[in-house]
Order: structure tokens, then sequence, then C-alpha cells
């Protein structure tokens, strides 16, 4: 299976051609590290036949996490991680090459934790 | 006041006094705190008191239901601060939680139970327009869309127009200062700022214990007059937290000299004391007294505070009661704005009210 | 004492003054109205539920009074207040009954947070319990009804309460709104169905309410465990289909039907995350009852033992990650 196909079937849209420049851009001139925002007892998952429902103590809000964002958000259950780490646990997971696609996946994902309240930015540039 | 206000100000003062209650002085107490949003801080003190298991198992259901709704809001209280920092993120910018925030995140006894509807914040003056662009660009819009209401408050009101989030329909007050420029009181909100104490996560600041007081106390006796009990207790629970410092009462009579807050601090110490017992030391006590208004003014004040402190029946109110709100509303807004404005501004407000049909949408429909 | 040992005379006293403090499982709720015919829909709708004696503690308060005078030979209609605080009206004084069920549902839908409460019925035999949720048309009631008339207890419906902890149903058994042809399938179903008055002209068509079981308020106080969650969906004419929908996708759905779960926080999830683990999912479209009530009782055969008295979930499964 080609990368873009996985990414599709995962339920990540990548727009042909684009391939996000401007995502990929970011990738890779920082591989800032992300974290999740709620550490500790109150952050709460459960996985069901591969779907990961979340829910995040610190808005209240439960969320659904397709396969790929749910790895994502394993991943950062381990610790922090950038966005081409995760993007290595990606392709592990769905048997691709770890590539330009790959990485913008995984900013999208975090960018989207990131609006949920979810994950945030960690290290020296964290808010 | 009526028995069951009577009933709830006497538990509020003393926990145990519930052991001596009957079913029907239950069903008033819970009514009455229900009304005044009280009845999760009921829960707290039963709880403190150790007496949550001997209190009849349906009071006790009730009140694990309003001890959970408290939690929930406090829940939603801290992710909205986590929300405006967020928005700001970059900004390099210190944020001052006010009033419930400030009491949730700084961890102070008023938040025990406490519900509160909005967040409020304390950026500097000149940072303001940054702040609101930035709350704009995350999904806050204004609920101010009307000029005059917009004008209104720009000119006269010592914070910028409320703003909702758009999804989560939640509420932002963004202050320059903690009374309005109009008023009597005269705060320095760049001293107030500096005195600003920083909280674990030091993006985020609460007033210093002084300053936290008497804006407390100019919210309730120069601003708006209701849910007055609840606020009243904040009052009462920050001069016991606060208290036990001798420092605190030096730095509380310094600020409310330097920032013309003597009057509302008067009556903030004189009701909690009346209503609650709230211990205030003899020295501070004394020079509390010096600030006092004369006898016409104090007996009007001890009238209208008693008669507005407990409400009974909201639908059904006593024509007490009710004047006694509308002398406190008027008096409210004319310490912020001259009398000429004043008019103006009731005018407007009443002309306007007269069109919108405020009703609820979540009430069944026949 | 229960409510058919009062006449409809000393009921409606009692509706004047001190109030009539009704217990439904879960509830005590005091009633007051000095509206007439309340007392005789009472009487109907709730003949066998427990009554408590006065003093008594209640959880809420209801009240449905006479409105204001408007002019001879008009309707003074009627107005509703909750807990002393006056929250609509007025409206017409015919409706004073069904209101007072709307209101009462209100009431645990706006306040109630020791139990996760889903808009929702639910049914129990055998120990297992069947949640039947989804939005208003969707034909819950109907079937919860249909059931309730044929060997299944009703646990409640309209508002389902799930105890955290266990969890459990806990048994609120109330009359059981049904609206326009519903009502004619369900009194074909056989006389037992006892149903109050019919309401005609109300937002939603004529309504009409079926009285709980006698057996159903006598177990009120049994918590049920729940086995399956359907998620029915009536469309005239349509064939009957059951489809099984994975747990993840079943636990959002469910999440999506309750009225509270949000404000229940974790709790809440925890709750829920117990009953995914616990139930099957399924979507149940159908046009007609016979064909619905027969999928059900397939639905709700247990596993052959063996496999299990629930399916393993899979994955992480029940472990918190």
């Amino acid at each position: 299976m080609r990368p873009r196909q996985a990414l599709e079937l995962a339920g990540l849209e990548i727009p042909a051609g684009v391939v996000s420049s401007k995502l990929w851009d970011r990738a890779i001139t920082s591989n800032k590290s992300w974290r999740l925002c709620a550490r500790g007892s109150e952050l709460a998952c459960r996985q069901w036949q591969g779907d990961l429902v979340v829910f995040n103590p610190i808005s209240g809000a439960t969320h659904l996490l397709d396969i790929v964002s749910g790895e994502v958000f394993r991943a950062l259950m381990e610790g922090p991680a950038g966005a081409r780490d995760l993007a290595r646990r990606i392709a592990k997971l769905l048997e691709v090459d770890c590539n330009e696609e790959t990485v913008a996946a995984a900013e999208r994902i975090l960018d989207n934790l990131d609006q949920l309240g979810l994950a945030e930015p960690a290290g020296p540039d964290a808010p | 006041m009526t028995q069951d206000g009577e009933t709830l100000v006497r538990v509020l003062r003393d926990a145990r006094q519930v052991l001596t209650l009957g079913a029907a002085q239950w069903n008033g107490l819970l009514d009455c705190a229900g009304r005044h949003a009280l009845l999760a801080r009921l829960a707290v003190i039963f709880e403190e008191s150790g007496l949550l298991d001997e209190i009849p198992q349906t009071a006790q259901d009730v009140l694990a239901d309003a001890r959970a709704a408290a939690k929930a809001n406090h829940a939603m209280q801290r992710y909205e601060a986590n929300r405006v920092l967020h928005a700001l993120r970059g900004l390099d910018l210190p944020v001052v939680l006010l009033k419930g925030g400030a009491y949730l995140l700084a961890e102070l006894p008023p938040s025990r139970g406490r519900l509160s509807g909005d967040l409020d914040i304390l950026v500097p003056r000149d940072r303001i327009e940054e702040v609101e662009q930035a709350m704009l660009d995350h999904g806050w819009q204004s609920l101010v869309t009307d000029g005059y209401d917009q004008r209104y408050y720009r000119e006269w009101s010592h914070q910028i127009p409320p703003l909702r989030h758009t999804e989560r329909e939640s509420e932002l007050d963004v202050h320059h200062t903690i009374a309005p420029p109009t008023g009597r009181a005269a705060p320095d909100a760049q001293a107030i700022l500096r005195d600003a104490r920083p909280l674990k996560d030091d993006r985020l600041r609460v007033l210093c214990p002084a300053d936290m007081v008497l804006h407390s106390a100019v919210h309730l006796f120069n601003e708006q007059m209701t849910t007055t009990l609840r606020e009243l207790i904040d009052m009462h629970d920050l001069l016991i937290c606060f208290g036990r410092d001798d420092a605190f009462w030096r730095q509380l009579m310094a600020h409310a000299g330097a920032y013309k807050m003597q009057r509302p601090l008067y009556y903030c110490t004189r009701y909690c004391r009346r209503f609650l017992s709230t211990p205030i030391p003899q020295q501070a006590e004394k020079e509390i007294e010096a600030m006092a208004p004369n006898a016409v003014v104090r007996n009007l004040m001890d009238w209208l505070v008693a008669a507005s402190l407990i409400h009974e029946r909201p639908d059904r109110p006593s024509h007490g009661a009710d004047f006694a709100r509308w002398i406190l509303f008027v008096r409210a807004h004319w310490l912020r704005m001259p009398l000429g404005m004043l008019i103006r501004h009731i005018f407007v407000k009443t002309a306007r009210r007269a069109k919108r049909d405020p009703d609820s949408e979540l009430l069944p429909q026949p | 004492m229960i409510l058919s040992d009062l006449s409809v005379a000393a009921l409606s006293a009692r509706l004047h003054d001190p109030g009539l403090v009704l217990n439904t499982g879960a509830f005590r709720v005091r009633l007051r109205s000095d509206v007439e015919g309340v007392a005789r829909e009472l009487a109907a709708a709730y003949a066998n539920h427990r009554i408590e004696s006065d003093p008594a503690i209640h959880h809420m308060r209801i009240e449905i009074r006479r409105g204001r005078w408007r002019g001879f030979g008009r309707d003074r209609g009627v107005v509703a207040s909750v807990n002393g605080q006056a929250i609509l009206g007025p409206f017409p004084t015919y409706l004073a009954y069904p209101m007072l069920e709307s209101i009462f549902n209100w009431c645990i839908a706006k306040s109630v947070l020791r139990f996760i409460v889903f808009h929702a019925g639910a049914v129990e035999r055998d120990g297992r319990a069947l949640i039947l949720t989804g939005p208003s048309g969707s034909g819950k009631s109907t079937l919860c009804a249909g059931l309730s008339q044929s060997g299944w207890r009703l646990i409640s419906d309209e508002l389902i309460l799930l105890r955290p902890g266990d969890p459990a149903l806990v048994g609120n058994p109330r009359p059981i709104s049904l609206k326009n042809e519903a009502i004619d399938r369900i009194r074909d179903l056989g006389p037992a169905a006892k149903f109050t008055e019919v309401y005609e002209g109300t937002i939603r068509g004529t309504i009409s309410f079926l009285c709980p079981t006698e057996e159903s308020v006598a177990r009120a106080g049994e918590p049920a465990v729940p086995s399956r969650v359907i998620f029915p969906s009536f469309r005239t004419g349509s064939a009957t289909e059951v489809k099984e929908i994975e747990k993840a996708q079943g636990f959002m759905r469910l999440i999506e039907n309750s009225v509270n779960y949000v404000t229940t926080l974790r709790t809440g999830f925890e709750a829920v995350a117990g009953v995914t683990d616990i139930c099957r999912f399924y979507e149940l479209t159908f046009g007609d009852l016979e064909t619905a009530f027969a999928a059900i009782e397939k639905i709700a055969e247990p596993e052959p033992t063996g496999a299990g008295a629930a399916p393993k979930p899979t994955g992480a499964g029940a472990a918190p990650l």
C-alpha cells in the first residue's frame, strides 16, 4: 500500500499535489517537541477494536480517535515526542515508508490535538 | 429576612445547626440555598464538619447533585483559563485572574462549592487591544454589537465589552482595572498589576490579598447587588483566610486609602460580621470604623442590605426587597457615572429592555 | 401506602396542601396543584406508586397552579413552578397533566447529576437490561411500551438513570408518553395496557400515557445491569433490519444521547465505559412492531455459555491504558 492510500484509509485527507508544503516546511525546520496537556490520573482512555476513546480532564470533553490519531496519542502518553518521531510511529503502524506525507500527517494530528486541548508544545518554546 | 433565609444563614454560620432541622425546614433550607446558588457550598461545609452521613438521604442526594455541578463548573473554569493562555501564547503577557477564577486556581477558600458563570481577567491597559484581537482570532466574539453599548463600555467601564466563545459559549470579561473609572474609587491599575502574585503556573497571577478583598468589596457594594449572600460569603472566607496575618490588615488599610475604597471596605466588614460573624481584629475594626458614613446613610444601608440579601421568591418578589434592590442598582450606577450619564443610561437601557423577550429555550412547550 | 389507597377527593385535597410526595423509584417529588383533573389523571397514571407520608423531604417540588383571571369565558390557563421558581406558563388548562410530566423530565435532565441520564428507555428480563436510545421519533418509547406489555419489566422510559460504579440502571418507572398512531398500536396488544386520557393538539400531536405495569412499579427498587444497547429508527414501510456496530462507535452514540454526560466528567466516562465493556450495540431499522419485537428478542438472547456472559473486549480492552 502506498502512503497516500494508507493515510486516506486512515481518514486523513491529503490534498493532491500540495502535500501541505507549509506543513512540510514547518516539519523540517522545527522538530519541536510535543507533550500531552493532561498528565496524571485524571486522564482516561479506553480502546475497543482499535479505536481509542479519550476523556480529556482539562476540557471535560470525550474524543474518539481513529487508529492513526490514537497511535500518536499513545506515543505521547509514553513521553514528549516530535512530529518526525511520531511520523515514524505512524509509518510503522501502517507499514509504509516514512516520508513527507507521514510527517505532514503527524503535524496535522498534533495541530488537531492542540486545538482540542489534548497536546501542547513542550520544551524551551513551550508556553 | 424570612424563616428559610434565617435557617440558611444560621446553618452557614454553624453547620451543626442542621442536625436540629425537621423535614419541612429541610425543604425550606434546600429551596433557599438553591435560589442563592449555595447548595454546593452547604455540601462542602457539611463534609468539612463530618456531617454528610448524618443528614437525611434525600437531602444528601440533592447536595450530591449540586456538588457534582460545582465540580463540572470548576473544570469548565479551569479549561477556560487554559484556553485563554492558549490564545495568548506568544504574547508574553501575565494574565491576572479575578474573582471566581482566581479563587479557584489559587485554591482559596471561597472556591469551595462556588459556581461561576464567566471568567474575568485583568491585563495592562496598553495591551488590551492586542489581547482582544488574540481572543477574536481564537473563536471569541463580542457579545455587544450595539453601537451605544460598545461606546458605553469603552468610555465608562473598566472592561472591554464581554466576549463569548462561539463553540463553548463561555463568557470572558477582560478588565484593565478593578473599578469603573467613573466611580469614586481610584485604583492604580499599574500598582495593582505589579502587586499581583504568580500562581504555580507562572503565566497566571492573582491579585495580592488586600487588592483581592477590595475588588470583591467594590464589586459587592458599588456594582451589582444580586446574589449578594454568595458574595458576602466570598468576603467572609477571604477575611478569615488572609486575616491571620497582621501584615494583611496593614496592607488592606493602606490600599483602601490609596485607592479610595474605604466605604466599600467599611460595608463589607460590617455586613460580614453582622450576618456571618466574621472575626475582625480590634485594631483593624477601629480603623475601619473611621471609614463609616453618617448615621442616616448607615441606617439606610443596613435596611437595604438586610432586605436584599435573601430574596425569597424571585417570581413573586416582596415589594420591600424589590425596592431595596432597585435603590441599590441606582446607587451602584450612580457611583459609576455622572448623574446626567446615569439618566441617559437608564433611559436607553429601559427602552431597549422592552424590545427583547428573554424566554427559556430549554423548557417544554405545550 | 400506594396512591390507589387514596380516593380522588382525598388526593385532590393533598395536592392542594401540603402536596403529594410521590416516590417514583429514584425520586421523591412533591406535587402541588389546584387544577381540577390533575388528581384524576395522577390516580390513573401512578395507581401503584408509593406515596410518602408528610412531613417528608423531597428531591424536587413541582407546582401547577391556575393562572390569573383573564375575563369571562376565557381559559385562565395554568402556570408551573419548580422549587418555588416560576418556570412556565400560562398554558392551556387541559394540558396540566402532560405538562406536569414534561416538567418532571425537565427537572431530572437539568439538575440530576448523581446518575448519568440518557434520553432513552430501558426494560429488563432475567436480570438483563436493554437500553433503547435515539432521537425523538425513533420509536424507542413505542418499543419500550410494547416490551413492557410482553414480559419485560419497565425500568424507565424517556430518561434512564445510570448509577456509576456498578454500572447499573436505576428503576424509575413512570407513565410512558406515546404519540399519535403508537397509542393504538400499543392498545392493540391487549386489554392489560392502561392509559390516561388522550391529549390532542400538543406540540407533538396527540399523546397519551401508558401506565407502568404493577410488577414494574413493585420492582422499581431493583437495579438492572445492561447487556444490549439498541439504536432504533422507525421508517414507515421499511423492512426490519439489524446491524451490530463497533463498541467505540456505540460509546460515542450513547453519550450523544445523554443529557448530562458532559457535566459528569470522569465519573460519566468510567460509567459509560463500563456499560460499553459489557454491552453489545445494535442499530435497528423497523417499519412494523411485530418483526421489530422478534428482532429485539433475537438481539437479547444471551451468548451461548462458554463464550462468556459478555463478549470479550478486544485490544487493550477493559483495562485503562
